[in-house]
């Protein structure tokens, strides 16, 4: 039978109260919490003399691992299975590994072969058994560390598809006890330190080129003149092992940033007592000056991209972060909280700002402010004093000075402070003013 | 002649009888359509009025709106600098720890004890003398000893220890919110809205955990609804993945989330029956 014009009007009423029942609230939950993944690294299965060296890389992994802040590494102590199990994946008793809540489980085996030492791992996912990556890496014995550095690498791409930044290096101020502030380099763990080529007087605010090849930092020249040194601004090529000094004028030159494409080197420039951010290029020639300001002026950092200029600047009474144009037009005031607002670092993603702060309790601690929304996060809390940031190169670590436990050492630090690690020695020197290097050349050839 | 005409009358009667839809002479019909019509446009109007306006009699078709509680507190001042939460972090870490490894007592070796030092238990003494040799032969593997060298009741000890820890971290100290705030309030400024849901909301989300191995770029995609059935007590009865977000990864810390937020605050009466075909919920990054 053909429902006739009536009926569709019936039904039509009919279903007005289901459209009704239909208004249901949706609740939106979002925010979740990051969980770092809880991963397991199995002892080192180590072949005839190579005990010693794959005891170092199992640390040194552990630490990296650890400090990344996306996993959480199973206290070896907690360990159930057998420490002589295999590689695998024949052999391994899964439940044992299951029974320490590991979701992920690392094994690796290292030999001494004719190059030196020869790494192989495999990855395994613990509920489903099965092997998700592996692979041989092979290194000097000397370099057992940066063997570890370059598996961290590799796990944080298996899990992130990003770089890792384990294996790029940071320079630092160093200065020992009674000594002169210098510049030293190391790798991100503070390991492998060596000063760079000496110059007699105090060196402060290294800055790497975007190459890696070279640092800028201030450098006190004492002459007739400035008997306690006049801070300029030099270059130290790192392979060379040379130093020249770039920028000499004025009363007061410090603070250099090399801008993303090394052509160019912002920095703090001060004639007559007023502090302002000038631009030169990287052989010394065209200085420029950015900003014309009553006001001190200092502390200019690149945006990744280039376009742009972070500084710190006192014109509305207090020291905060501000943002320019790469040309010195458009500033704008970023941070409104605290009072004492300093050290901008700006993220290689290119969204945050990180810098140091006081808080109302007249602690220094580390703060992030988010480029577009101006929201500000914080990084470290009642742990002493927290300054000086720097990014690693793929934005997922930072590093900074604290004097938490007593004299000012180096920390590292996951992206969002969860996880926070001493990096220099208890060796009675300071270390201060870091600056985190690019990733090695070889990796950015690569992306 | 006769037998056929009363066949004739009877089939006239029947249709009269049979369906009140069934065809009628003209005048009727269109009668009864006009006031079909006409009712179901003044039922539509009345009902679009009662959806616009909000102020319907009918509780029902009103689609509730997830409140936000704002936190009872003093509002922090605007120029200052924010501060982490400081709630006291061991509880949840330990209490956490069991949950990770349901089931087996072998898989919680570690529980995190690190601040207890090695005391020697065997000494009554309650006064603090510089040195006791005798009893003593344990201890200097740890001991950070000379900060704490009475033994007394452990448990006070351990109060004590905590109090420390707790101090040295930085004193729980009361999270920014409004004097007008909810006790149960997670947010620094409030929303109009259902409580209840908003509870249910903050309950979700205070389970609600991803690896962090989770890409940043696939974050930004990720988003699932889940149905979730309650019953009475609050208890989640069941719940489906209604729209999975493809990521097996967070579909499945989805529904670790539900497991463990159950039970649900019991919900109030009046929301009972728009439950009664479970509630969707949308986990975004």
């Amino acid at each position: 039978m053909r429902p006739s014009a009536m009926t569709w009007v019936f039904l039509s009423v009919l279903a007005l109260p289901a459209l009704a029942a239909g208004q249901e609230a949706l609740i939106e939950v979002s925010g979740a919490t990051f969980r770092p993944l809880p991963i397991a690294i199995a002892p080192p299965i180590a072949q005839g003399d190579a005990a010693s060296p794959a005891e170092e890389i199992y640390e040194a992994l552990t630490f990296d691992l650890e400090v990344s802040g996306l996993f959480e590494v199973i206290s070896r102590k907690a360990f159930l299975a057998d420490p002589r199990e295999p590689l695998g994946p024949e052999g391994i008793v899964w439940t044992r590994w299951a029974d320490v809540a590991a979701e992920e489980l690392l094994k690796f085996q290292v030999e001494t072969g004719p190059q030196g030492l020869v790494l192989t791992y495999r990855l395994y996912e613990v509920a489903t058994q099965r092997q998700s990556a592996g692979s041989t890496l092979e290194g000097r014995v000397a370099d057992a560390r940066r063997l570890a550095h370059r598996l961290a690498d590799e796990l944080v791409r298996h899990y992130t598809q990003g770089p890792g930044a384990f294996s790029t290096r940071i320079a630092f101020v160093r200065r020992a006890k009674g000594g002169p502030k210098e510049i030293w380099v190391a790798d991100y763990d503070g390991k492998n330190a060596s000063p760079i080529a000496h110059t007699r007087g105090i060196s402060l605010l290294p800055a790497w080129s975007p190459s890696g090849t070279e640092l800028a930092f201030t450098f006190f020249k004492k002459s007739l003149q400035y008997p306690n040194g006049h801070p300029q601004i030099w270059k130290a090529n790192l392979a060379a092992g040379k130093t020249s000094a770039l920028v000499a004028s004025g009363d007061l030159n410090t603070g250099a940033a090399w801008s993303p494409d090394g052509k160019k080197i912002a920095f703090t420039l001060s004639r007559d007592g007023n502090p302002d951010i000038y631009v030169v290029n990287a052989d010394g020639s065209g200085l420029k000056r950015l900003t014309r300001d009553p006001s001190t002026e200092s502390s200019p950092v690149w945006s990744p991209d280039g376009t742009r200029i972070a500084f710190v600047s006192d014109r509305h009474g207090t020291p905060q972060i501000f943002v320019m144009d790469a040309d010195g037009q458009n500033v704008e005031r970023l941070t409104r909280q605290g009072n004492y607002n300093q050290t901008p670092a700006w993220s290689p993603r290119g969204d945050e700002i990180a810098f140091t702060a006081r808080d109302e309790r007249y602690a220094f601690d580390l703060f992030v402010v988010n480029v577009e929304t101006k929201e500000i996060r914080r990084l470290t809390q009642d742990q002493g004093n927290n300054q000086h940031p720097t990014w690693a190169p793929n934005g997922r670590l930072i590093l900074f000075t604290s004097d938490r436990d007593g004299g000012k050492a180096l920390y590292v630090s996951s992206a969002d402070g969860r996880v926070q690690r001493r990096i220099s020695p208890r060796d009675g020197a300071e270390y201060t003013d870091p600056a985190w290097g690019p990733f090695p050349i070889a990796v950015e050839e690569k992306r | 002649m006769e037998f056929s005409r009363k066949e004739h009358g009877e089939a006239e009667v029947r249709p009269e009888r049979t369906s009140v839809l069934a065809r009628r002479p003209t005048p009727y019909r269109w009668a009864w359509m006009a006031s079909v019509l006409l009712h179901a446009l003044v039922f539509a109007a009345a009902f679009g009025a009662s959806l616009s306006s909000g102020c319907g009699g009918r509780k029902e078709p009103e689609k509730p709106v997830v409140a936000k509680l704002v936190r009872l507190g003093t509002p922090r001042e605007k120029h200052l600098l924010p501060r982490l939460p400081t709630a006291p972090p061991p509880p949840p870490a330990s209490k956490q720890a069991p949950q990770v490894t349901p089931g087996k007592e072998l898989s919680t070796p570690t529980p995190p004890q690190p601040p207890q030092p090695p005391k020697p238990q065997p000494e009554p003494k309650p006064t603090a003398k510089a040195q006791t040799p005798s009893a003593t032969p344990t201890p200097p593997a740890q001991a950070a000893a000379p900060k704490s060298p009475e033994p007394k009741k452990s448990e006070l000890d351990d109060i004590l220890q905590r109090f420390a820890a707790a101090d040295r971290v930085g004193k729980a100290e009361p999270l920014p919110g409004q004097p007008d705030g909810d006790p149960m309030g997670d947010a620094e400024e409030a929303a109009e809205g259902e409580r209840y849901l908003a509870l249910v909301q903050k309950r979700l989300r205070d389970h609600y955990v991803l690896p962090s191995t989770i890409p940043e770029a696939e974050r930004i995609r990720l988003s699932a609804i889940v149905r979730i059935h309650i019953e009475r007590s609050g208890r989640i009865a069941r719940y489906e993945i209604e729209k999975p977000s493809g990521n097996p990864q967070f579909d499945a810390a989805l529904e670790a989330a539900v497991t463990k937020a159950s039970p649900l605050p019991p919900p109030p009466e009046h929301l009972l029956r728009t439950f009664a075909n479970g509630f969707p919920v949308r986990f975004r990054y």
